[in-house]
């Protein structure tokens, strides 16, 4: 599958965001709690977008560092929506 | 305010025909179709764009600094309203970094206690960037004056 650059971006974006939000509940709910829910978080998160672009077939050409623009976009963001939705559901819990 | 005004309107407009001219300038250069008197016009070109870049970023500076402004009024407010009282308990022990800005305004040394203002900047950096990508502003104006990111 052959996207534009914006497309491909938007899709990585939005599939972090999504990722972010549905981890950072669930590890409020379990809860899960130290660094090593943090360093769970970014590996997972990373492996489900990249899992997600390999499965649509969306080519490494769509980005325009190829494959490690998946690593920096919307990065901060998607941080930011673990960490909310993560302390939330983990002081609702408490 | 500022994206609707029809100079704003009409200075974006010519900077993206101009863009997309140029555009289709490269692609002929590059098919091996461009001449020195082509090359010199796209030279023109991309000069004009700057130029209006440059005028459109006047506008975008002005919207900026209220948004600026009102992001600061609205942390005063929030680390006023809070000061002395943790509004959750952190999921993690944060790096002794971090502290400064999680443990803000708080006493004692239970680090895990969380300030408003660390909920605070997090939700500011995450529900902009949301917004902005749902309107379909490709990215934050003030990060394209300060040449951090380009439109």
């Amino acid at each position: 599958m052959v996207l534009d650059k914006a497309d491909a971006e938007n899709a990585v974006y939005w599939g972090k965001q999504a990722v972010s939000l549905v981890l950072g509940i669930v590890w409020g709910i379990i809860p899960l709690e130290g660094g090593p829910a943090m360093i769970a978080y970014l590996l997972l998160v990373h492996a489900a977008v990249f899992g997600y672009v390999k499965s649509k077939g969306i080519g490494e050409e769509c980005f325009e560092n190829g494959y490690s623009d998946i690593l920096k976009e919307g990065l901060m963001p998607a941080l930011a929506t673990f960490l909310v939705a993560w302390i939330f559901t983990y002081n609702l819990r408490v | 305010l500022v994206y609707r005004l029809p100079e704003y309107q009409s200075l974006k407009g010519s900077v993206e025909r101009m863009r997309d001219k140029l555009e289709a300038m490269k692609e002929s250069e590059a098919a091996g179709e461009g001449s020195k008197g082509k090359k010199k016009k796209g030279g023109r070109l991309e000069a004009t764009i700057k130029e209006n870049e440059t005028l459109m970023q006047q506008f975008i500076l002005k919207s900026s600094l209220v948004q600026m402004f009102c992001l600061l009024m609205t942390f005063q407010g929030v680390s006023r309203a809070f000061a002395g009282a943790p509004v959750a308990r952190l999921p993690f022990e944060p790096l002794p970094l971090m502290r400064a800005w999680t443990h803000r305004g708080l006493e004692g040394e239970d680090w895990r206690e969380c300030s408003a203002v660390f909920v605070y900047s997090l939700a500011a950096v995450a529900v902009p960037a949301m917004l902005r990508k749902l309107l379909g502003r490709e990215s934050d104006p003030m990060q394209n004056i300060m040449g951090l990111k380009q439109q």
